[in-house]
């Protein structure tokens, strides 16, 4: 590894507005997605899912479906012998056994019991409906209240309980602080949303000369091709695993679904295409669902508020559970976020994660992070209003300032650097003048009230994959060649989603080496072309692919350097390599361009340094050095390489008729550490901000009492363009001494806030009704219900 | 979410449409727009055999005014009637940019808003609102339908077996009409959680004439007859808007769904009753 990170350029493209790579393709309906592709003698599954959300399976009866013309096979689980259960890696939770098709039991609505292979996708259809299943129907467990009891309905019936995870830590010390002061306690809640990428996932696989090429939707082409030879009874040297255009991942695209084995399998037993494309209607039943937590706190507070010890438990509600990798992560990740950026030195966290008969839960853009500001930051807020302190000066009183840094919170995350108090007195500073002018507005309204909340914010970035896979840790990789015409390839195993991987690769290879960036190009998400990495999750891929990029590219340019050295017979400290050309200082004629140096390395290598090898290619693995991977005997973890920080405010009006809330004015002060591309930053932010208000006030997956899914795609209202609110975005840089050239994660912090300031700021502007706020999504019903009727 | 298999014809006349429709029974659907009918062929809520497109029938698409009011033809989308005038049909230029967004008004028709009668739909409340007539042709001729007995329940009419909805005579109103359109939607372009359509007609400052509807608060558009009761001859001042708002949301039976409960969509028509009344009162 490297003391100091640096490019071996000067910076041409990083920090400046490099225009991102796949948007002449995306914006022109030219991008390939898997629905796209349509090789010969394709065929289409249908899966047929259980309309029932628990229930044991007593009969499926396939022969009449199986007869319709078009119909090459219907399989059920029983068909699948060679196949394997997802392994669980996680000694510390009891496994689900999941299998890509329900064996004996459905346990949610949605489960796949079945499926029809066809010519196409109208007659998979049509001969799924054919399929009959009887069932058996068994008590549902459709909220995490339920799961906790100790006469819960089971569902995996060799369990004692519906606890997938339980951890208690000993919480000995935090008691004695609650026993001798003044304690307050509050339940929050967020409910259960999720990303709804434009593009649903999708996957073809296809057998070429006996190997298995899955074209898919999933996040991390090395992961998959691994998860695959776990699954199916293939050597993974005869798995490829490609990743073309995707349509938006958000962490939805992280776990390896059923559909990803099937289609293989099927192609592996039909020798002939396969592909499965997912409609929307399967989407809001059959993807990843996520949040839907529960948050207790406890705290001793002194007497100005401030919060001396905190004892917490967290419970997230999983669903079935039966996805890989397993979706508990996100409820640790939100005790690890418990104390936020404030100086809380005692706060111990419990956390369960719950099975219930509902869709599984699992990644999403925040990952538990966005749950924890939002009960941390409402209890702040609380905490004031009980107390009598300001909500302002009682955040001052507790934040990070620059003399604490670095630190080390409870929960073990090292904050290396950041600007806590800084962003926040920013934020502060625009959010109190929107208020005013927002209030002069409304004053004599008496139909609207207006509020202003604040959140601040820290959130680990480029994490470990050990916490949701307890197998994987957290490197990435990257090869660098110079081809003999002086061009480059780089390959890496990061992937893009559309949020401008591609680009970020491209600028920090031509930045390291000193070449043109239009002679880079750029390789991902091919297991077969790129060296193992562990792709797209947790905001990792500008830090950790990016260390991977500076390793290899100076490992490249050491040897540049040398053959340039020999060929200009002059010493290599005397060398400068700028736009593709080394030359020597102060003499830029003195010159060899890349080529001529690339060409000597790999052609003409009787001219290369005595004794020096042929090739000018690089390959390196970056694993930061701070990231730890299992907790301490205490419970403490430093999780992530890096965490990012930020603050919220939102200026919102209420509509004290119809229970609205407006966003007036949006606010948010974000630091990444080091930009290596501005839009790109703020593009993220926009996304994020846009799916943090999304959950905070429009999107909610509802179940009733039977565990039937409420939430059609017509009822799940995504926020469009004209419902979030124009941004005010303020930058500070606090580079990270750890990370390569200060950078620390920018893909998740958007979504991490609006829940806490939304909060907030309707707490503001309804104080004179004494609202409870505790719970997201803020629906306009809600919000409603918290108005006296005589308002209207 | 592909369709069932369906056999598709698209005639070039009524005439013809009407003998298809009587060939296949209730096998067939006509199709307008598709904006309703195609969702429910894909998620395979609708399972007709034979789909009738109706829209390349010239006499469905024409839209005149006489003197008694606009005759709108059942596939005039809902884009031609935002862009006319629509003078001395305020109510209707109102209710449009409500419909779903700009791209489907310009492939969504009148009629088949308003024979597919959804409960939330904004088009049937203008109907109602504004007493206006459905007419219903059939092999044997034409009926008239006014506007009251034409919804017969959620996504149900009173259009008889082999009949098609032609088109639609939306009465003008006296200039001393003032009318308004309120509808509260989660997102811009949904479905209203509940609506309110008012034609208010005043002398000397109190009202003469008050049609006053409530949508998207049960089976079908209501007329707020108490409501409407409550502003009858008086000056629309605060104690009249508090009378009418309360008395409407007394007599309206809301549902229940994710969006709100039958207590919140009451409070709903409450308020936007009021701020229609506010907003027509001379």
């Amino acid at each position: 590894m490297t003391d100091t990170w640096e490019l071996g350029g000067r910076p041409v493209y990083t920090g400046a507005h490099v225009t991102r790579r796949q948007d002449d393709a995306l914006l022109s309906g030219r991008g390939t997605y898997v629905a796209d592709l349509r090789p010969s003698g394709m065929a289409e599954m249908a899966v047929v899912r259980s309309p029932v959300a628990h229930g044991r399976i007593t009969a499926v009866r396939t022969a009449e479906a199986a007869a319709v013309d078009g119909v090459i096979e219907v399989i059920t689980a029983a068909d699948l012998t060679d196949v394997a259960p997802y392994p669980n890696f996680a000694a510390y939770t009891q496994t689900p056994g999941t299998f890509p098709l329900a064996q004996d039991k459905v346990r949610y609505a949605g489960s796949p019991v079945a499926v029809v292979l066809a010519e196409n996708r109208y007659i998979a259809e049509d001969a799924a409906e054919l399929v009959e299943v009887d069932y058996t129907e068994l008590p549902a467990v459709t909220s995490l209240e339920a799961a906790l009891e100790p006469d819960s309905p089971r569902l995996f019936e060799d369990w004692s309980n519906n606890r997938l995870l339980d951890l208690q830590p000993d919480d000995s010390e935090v008691a004695a602080i609650l026993a001798g002061n003044r304690v307050l306690r509050r339940r929050y809640k967020m409910g259960r949303h999720t990303a709804m990428p434009m593009e649903t996932r999708a996957a073809l696989a296809e057998v070429h000369n006996g190997r298995l090429h899955l074209w898919c939707t999933n996040q991390h082409a090395h992961i998959a091709r691994t998860t695959l030879s776990y699954v199916l009874p293939l050597a993974e040297r005869d798995i490829r695993v490609v990743i073309p255009y995707v349509g938006g991942g958000f962490g939805l695209k992280q776990h390896l679904y059923p559909e990803d084995v099937l289609v293989s399998w099927l192609a592996l037993r039909h020798g002939r295409p396969v592909r499965f494309v997912e409609d929307r209607a399967e989407h809001m039943i059959a993807a990843a669902h996520a949040r839907d937590h529960m948050i207790d706190i406890e705290a001793a507070i002194a007497d100005d508020g401030r919060i001396l010890a905190m004892r917490v438990q967290v419970v997230q509600d999983l669903g079935s559970a039966e996805i890989f990798p397993g979706a508990w992560c996100p409820a640790l990740t939100t005790a690890a976020h418990m104390t936020g950026p404030y100086d809380i030195r005692d706060c111990v966290v419990s956390v369960a994660a719950v099975t219930t008969n509902k869709t599984p839960g699992g990644s999403y853009r925040g990952f538990g992070v966005p749950e924890a500001v939002f009960a941390l930051e409402r209890f702040i807020d609380e905490i004031a209003d009980e107390v009598g302190v300001d909500r302002l000066d009682l955040r001052r009183s507790m934040l990070l300032q620059p003399a604490d840094l670095p630190y080390t919170t409870a929960s073990g995350a090292l904050l290396d650097s950041g600007s806590f108090a800084e962003s926040f007195e920013r934020v502060v500073e625009l959010g109190e003048h929107a208020y005013q002018r927002a209030d002069a507005q409304y004053r004599s309204d008496p139909d609207s009230r207006v509020g202003v909340g604040y959140a601040v914010l820290f959130e680990g970035v480029s994490p470990t994959h050990h916490g949701a896979s307890a197998h994987w840790m957290g490197h990435e990789s990257c090869t660098i060649e110079v081809q003999p015409d002086g061009g480059v390839r780089v390959a890496s195993g990061v992937t893009d989603q559309g949020q401008g991987t591609t680009t970020f690769v491209a600028t920090l290879t031509a930045d390291a080496l000193g070449v043109p960036i239009e002679t880079v190009r750029v390789e991902l998400a091919d297991s077969d072309a790129t060296p193992y990495g562990l792709g797209a999750f947790g905001s990792r891929q500008a830090v950790i692919g990016g260390g991977a990029i500076l390793l290899a590219a100076a490992e490249v340019q050491g040897k540049v350097k040398k053959i340039a050295a020999h060929m200009l017979e002059a010493p290599t400290d005397d060398l400068v390599i700028e736009a593709g050309r080394v030359h020597v200082a102060g003499s830029p004629v003195r010159a060899v361009t890349m080529a001529d140096i690339a060409t000597t390395a790999v052609i003409r290598t009787i001219d290369l340094p005595p004794g020096m090898e042929p090739g000018l290619e690089a390959t390196a693995r970056y694993e930061p050095e701070l990231m730890e991977h299992t907790p301490d005997e205490k419970g403490r973890i430093n999780a992530n390489a890096a965490y990012a920080n930020a603050a919220h405010a939102a200026v919102i009006r209420v509509d004290l008729g119809t229970g609205e809330i407006e966003i007036l004015d949006y606010i948010l002060a974000h630091d990444c550490g080091t930009v290596i591309n501005p839009p790109i930053v703020d593009g993220q932010i926009w996304g994020g901000i846009a799916q943090g208000l999304g959950g905070t006030l429009y999107e909610d997956l509802c179940f009733n009492d039977l565990g039937q899914p409420q939430t059609a795609f017509m009822d799940y209202l995504v926020p469009s363009a004209i419902e979030i609110p124009d941004l005010v975005i303020e930058h500070f840089e606090s580079p990270s001494p750890n990370t390569p050239l200060g950078m620390k994660g920018v893909g998740e912090g958007g979504t991490v806030g609006p829940a806490a300031a939304i909060g907030n700021a309707l707490a503001q502007a309804l104080a004179e009704f004494s609202p409870q706020i505790h719970e997201t999504p803020l629906s306009p019903a809600v919000v409603r219900a918290m108005i006296p009727d005589q308002r209207t | 979410m592909k369709p069932p298999p369906f056999a598709y014809c698209r005639p070039h006349s009524l005439h013809e449409a009407l003998e298809l429709l009587a060939e296949h029974g209730d096998e067939a659907r006509p199709l307008a727009g598709g904006q309703s009918l195609v969702p429910m062929l894909n998620h395979r809520l609708a399972r007709p055999a034979v789909l009738v497109d109706i829209g390349a029938i010239g006499d469905l698409q024409r839209m005149d005014r006489n003197e008694s009011g606009w005759m709108i033809g059942a596939t005039v989308t809902q884009r031609r009637v935002e862009q006319e005038s629509v003078e001395g049909c305020d109510l209707l230029r109102l209710a449009m940019p409500f419909i779903g967004h700009r791209q489907i008004r310009a492939r969504g028709t009148v009629g088949g808003s308003i024979a597919h009668a959804d409960p939330a739909a904004e088009l049937p409340a203008v109907a109602l609102t504004l007493d206006a007539t459905m007419v219903a042709t059939g092999l044997d001729g034409e009926r008239a339908i006014p506007a009251a007995a034409f919804f017969a329940g959620p996504y149900m009419n009173s259009l008889e077996e082999g009949e098609i909805l032609s088109r639609v005579t939306f009465p003008t109103v006296p200039p001393t009409t003032r009318c308004s359109f309120r509808e509260f939607a989660r997102r811009k372009g949904d479905f209203a959680v509940a609506g309110v359509a008012a034609a208010v007609d005043f002398e000397d400052g109190s009202v003469t004439a008050a049609s006053l509807t409530a949508f998207a608060v049960g089976s079908n558009p209501v007329r707020l007859t108490s409501a409407e009761a409550a502003v009858a001859g008086r000056h629309l001042d605060e104690a009249a808007l508090a009378d009418s708002a309360e008395a409407a949301a007394a007599e309206i039976e809301p549902w229940d769904d994710i969006h709100g409960s039958p207590q919140y969509r009451r409070q709903l028509v409450a308020v936007l009753l009021r701020r229609a009344l506010q907003e027509v009162a001379p």
